[in-house]
């Protein structure tokens, strides 16, 4: 540069604004401004810098980074460099809290909850001991299992959270992330983050717009509602062709319908997947509450008809929710068809089920978030329920003809778990006020503690932290009917409360475990190690094995109900535990 | 539990007479939950090796 700083003024120009330059220049030229004196070096290239490490180094950030408005302000503004070491001393110390849990019994669950207190900010460390572990690695199964178990219960932390203020505030959670929330319960959900799920909906959305690009702007609300549902009908987004598959488990879930061959899901959630994507388009579409089937609700512009026309002064001003203003309100089934629905149609069905004709507007018309959300729940258990009672293996499995039907299927378990937090945090729509709706969801109480104590324990902290303030007093726990042979529980102890119960749990995880050391005799009798695979020689199931006792060590009532002494070597011989 | 198939998750107390060695493969199933109580696999030996060795220091 010819000239001297002082005098130059390009070099006179505040930072923010050079800044802005440099953005506008290609990254060769910017690389060679950083060079020229130690000022651009200093501005460009510190806070550049710092700011692509950190977007390159961590995927995911806790939400009290509000990591949008970080990367939405001016790179000046934010200090990069910190950040990236605040989250480097945090990743280390999340990695040494997990590499100790990983290794240690006792204490684990403490180690959880720690792991689980900086959310995602451990998620992709977490990811990484999941998903980069090498197969010859001293330990792989237990970091998988371990990284896998945080996360979910992370990921349950975060649909908690959700369904919590979808209960207090229902108009501020959008429709995709109050579904969404179930997903997030899926431990086999590799795709099914909320944010992923809110990325494909912007991507959808995009495409719709992308394929009518040049006509999109001056289509009618009428036209662009029937374009999105044309859009995803012809990618097979919505619908279910099988109708033998019409109550699978999977057609519950959002990010199975958007990620996941082959796509199908429930009315109700190809409702919710066109309302995101139209909403996203600045379409006014609700789902609504009508009996059996979910149609979307299309609302006019303020002011407008459907067809792009001035409402005339009568017709706005009436009634916001009358069904029969064809100008204004129109009805979509993307899971059936593209076309329009007529209104007549529904209030026809709705007559013909025997509905009470005063009802029918409110079964007609968009429902809230929070009844979509309750809705969904019932579906789930409803699926759940069918896939029980009929007993065959899953659909799955025959359609696809492949070898790996586990990898295909919904977590049950996980399904009735979402479900039952559903029912504590929003309740069931009951016929009276909400209050009532919320007392009934918490009957299953005792019901979660139990389906968490089995098979989320990491949740304690969660369980602890939501649901005990729901609880007040002595609420009962269930108690352990089958056998649990590590805790020699008394059959006459009185059935504790979810608070003493849950400090009971807390205890056992802090108490020290008694070694139980292999001596001559055990070493000679006691066939069989921890680490062995068996089959039950009666029974047939497959297990391994977890633990060893040289004789039964069950009580009396136990070992005469399981006809343990009439065994050829009785009560005398080695018992183990087998998962 | 509402699933009760015997492979679920739940934890049995077995005599050892009713214990047959496992020579196939373990289910997908059973397999995802081992993690929880053995470090890794060891095919030579044909069984898991244990993360229990706090509980159980000679096994």
């Amino acid at each position: 540069m010819a000239a001297s700083p002082a005098v130059d003024p390009f070099n006179r120009l505040p930072d923010e604004l050079l800044l802005a330059v440099c953005q506008l220049l290609p990254p060769p030229a910017t690389a060679a401004l950083a060079q020229t004196n130690k000022r651009f070096h200093g501005i460009v290239v510190d806070a550049l810098h710092w700011r692509r490490r950190c977007l390159e180094t961590w995927c995911y950030w806790a939400s009290d980074h509000d990591l949008p408005a970080l990367t939405a302000a001016p790179p000046l503004c934010v200090a990069w460099r910190a950040l990236h070491e605040t989250r480097c001393a945090t990743d280390e110390r999340a990695q040494a809290v997990f590499e100790t849990l990983v290794a240690t019994l006792r204490g684990r669950l403490h180690r959880i909850e720690d792991v689980a207190a900086f959310a995602y900010d451990a998620k992709d460390l977490l990811l990484r001991a999941r998903d980069a572990t090498p197969d010859d690695a001293d330990d792989a199964l237990a970091r998988r299992f371990f990284a896998d178990a945080v996360l979910g219960r992370i990921h349950r932390a975060e649909a908690v959270d959700i369904w919590t203020r979808l209960q207090r505030d229902g108009n501020r959670v959008p429709l995709e992330q109050a579904l969404g929330a179930y997903d997030l319960f899926l431990l086999s959900a590799r795709h099914g983050d909320l944010a992923e799920i809110g990325r494909e909906l912007d991507r959808l959305a995009q495409a719709v717009k992308g394929a009518n690009v040049y006509i999109w702007a001056s289509r009618s609300t009428r036209q662009k509602a029937v374009a999105v549902a044309e859009y995803l009908r012809a990618r097979r987004l919505v619908g279910n062709p099988d109708s033998d598959e019409y109550h699978n488990l999977r057609n519950s879930f959002l990010s199975l319908a958007l990620f996941r061959a082959p796509h199908t899901s429930l009315p109700l959630q190809s409702v919710a997947i066109y309302c995101a994507v139209a909403q996203r388009l600045g379409v006014d579409a609700q789902p609504s509450n009508y009996p059996q089937h979910v149609h979307a609700v299309v609302r006019a512009p303020a002011g407008l008809t459907l067809d792009g026309e001035a409402a005339t002064a009568t017709k706005a001003a009436a009634v916001a929710t009358a069904t029969t203003q064809p100008e204004r309100v129109m009805y979509m089934d993307p899971w059936n068809t593209a076309d329009e629905v007529p209104a007549t149609r529904l209030d026809d069905t709705l007559r013909q089920m025997g509905v009470p004709p005063h009802q029918i507007p409110g079964l007609m018309a968009e429902t809230s978030t929070l009844e979509i959300a309750r809705r969904t729940g019932r579906n789930i258990m409803h699926s759940v329920q069918l896939a029980v009672g009929r007993r065959a293996p899953p659909p799955s499995q025959r359609s696809t003809g492949a070898a790996a039907p586990a990898a295909a299927e919904v977590d049950y378990e996980a399904a009735i778990y979402a479900f039952m937090w559903k029912m504590m945090l929003l309740g069931d729509a009951a016929a009276g006020f909400s209050g009532e709706a919320l007392a009934r969801g918490r009957e299953v109480g005792p019901s979660l503690l139990q389906q968490m104590q089995v098979h989320f324990p990491e949740d304690l902290g969660l369980v602890e932290r939501t649901l005990l303030p729901l609880f007040s007093g002595s609420d009962p726990s269930p108690s352990e009917d089958h056998a649990n042979a590590s805790n020699n529980d008394d059959a006459d102890e009185p059935v504790p409360s979810m608070a003493q119960a849950l400090a009971r749990i807390r205890s056992k995880d802090l108490a020290p475990i008694p070694p139980r050391p292999r001596d001559e005799q055990t070493r000679a009798t006691v066939r069989y190690h921890v680490g062995d695979t068996l089959i039950h020689a009666q029974y047939g199931y497959q297990g391994f094995v977890t633990g060893w006792d040289p004789h039964c060590t069950m009580p009396d009532e136990w070992i005469e109900r399981m006809g343990v002494d009439e065994l050829p070597r009785g009560r005398d011989q080695p018992f183990y535990h087998v998962v | 539990m509402l699933l009760s198939r015997a492979d679920d998750k739940s934890v049995r107390y077995v005599a050892e007479e009713n214990i047959q060695p496992l020579t196939r493969e373990l289910s997908p199933v059973l397999l995802a939950m081992a993690g929880r109580f053995f470090k890794r696999w060891d095919a030579a030996a044909g069984r898991f090796v244990s993360n229990l060795k706090e509980q159980y220091p000679d096994d």
